[in-house]
């Protein structure tokens, strides 16, 4: 059990606007196209995130071309042509989030995880090895980019240092957008 | 310092649930299902509360934020408060423990 002064940090979470299956290859185009989607009308705007998480490469969206496709600019360590056909994908809002609570008491160690081929993980581990791992997972930068964990370890200080009753602290603005936290 | 969330669960009176702990709260159950009707506590030592309540609707985050709420507000009681007094957005039909 490890006990101290239990603090927070919000953390703006990015909200998900749509998700599918790609229905025609776009390899090398730089697009998605989903046949059953309709991105039109708002849906999906300029600047959110889509995730290609079956081959694990991220893009934000240049434009909507039209109802069932988006152009869009790679991004990250590893970056993709365009997602080819069959690829699952999640698009996340680039202005539109929530705050989610993520306690910074307990925290052992925060990691860029380092399998990720894209640069787009922060692992946080708490109360040594038999506590929970948390995921950040973050739009992809470039390799050896290591904000959004310095991000998060300042956010860690700066949300102890605060004196009782401050219990969360919403003073971290990332560097990068945040697009989901889960347990690992 | 101890602190517990003082639910009102339906036919069950009040049950208390421990935040002391809570490293993070979560839409859906302990594996992430039923997102609508389960809002789930994690705490650092890899233990989950799992609270049952009444439908929130399809991708609201709205009791997973009203659990959040609370947890700050109870921490921010003195140390002589230890049961908050929390009422649920969503009627709690269920709580139970991993």
């Amino acid at each position: 059990m490890y006990s101290s002064m239990q603090k927070y940090v919000e953390v703006p979470v990015q909200s998900t606007v749509a998700s599918g299956t790609t229905t025609v290859d776009e390899t090398g185009n730089l697009e998605l196209q989903d046949g059953s989607a309709t991105f039109t009308g708002g849906v999906v705007n300029v600047g959110d995130v889509v995730h290609d998480t079956s081959d694990d490469r991220m893009y934000t969206v240049a434009s909507v071309v039209d109802a069932n496709t988006l152009s869009l600019v790679a991004i990250g360590a590893a970056v993709g042509t365009g997602v080819g056909t069959g690829k699952n994908y999640i698009i996340y809002s680039g202005s539109v989030s929530n705050k989610q609570l993520l306690a910074t008491d307990g925290v052992v160690i925060v990691e860029n995880a380092a399998a990720d081929p894209i640069n787009s993980e922060v692992n946080i581990q708490y109360c040594g090895s038999s506590g929970i791992s948390i995921k950040i997972t973050h739009a992809a930068v470039a390799a050896g980019n290591e904000a959004v964990r310095d991000g998060f370890e300042q956010a860690v200080n700066d949300s102890l240092i605060q004196p009782w009753p401050h219990v969360n602290y919403d003073g971290w603005l990332p560097s990068s957008l945040i697009l989901n936290i889960a347990l690992i | 310092m101890e602190k517990f969330l003082n639910i009102p669960v339906t036919n069950e009176q009040k049950q208390i649930v421990s935040i002391l702990d809570v490293k993070i709260v979560e839409v859906g159950d302990a594996s992430g299902s039923n997102p609508t009707t389960t809002t789930t506590l994690f705490y650092g030592s890899g233990k989950k509360v799992t609270l049952t309540h009444a439908a929130v609707s399809a991708g609201s985050e709205a009791m997973r934020d009203d659990v959040q709420d609370a947890i700050i507000a109870a921490l921010a009681t003195g140390w002589t408060a230890v049961l908050y007094d929390y009422i649920p957005s969503s009627a709690v039909s269920g709580i139970s423990i991993a």
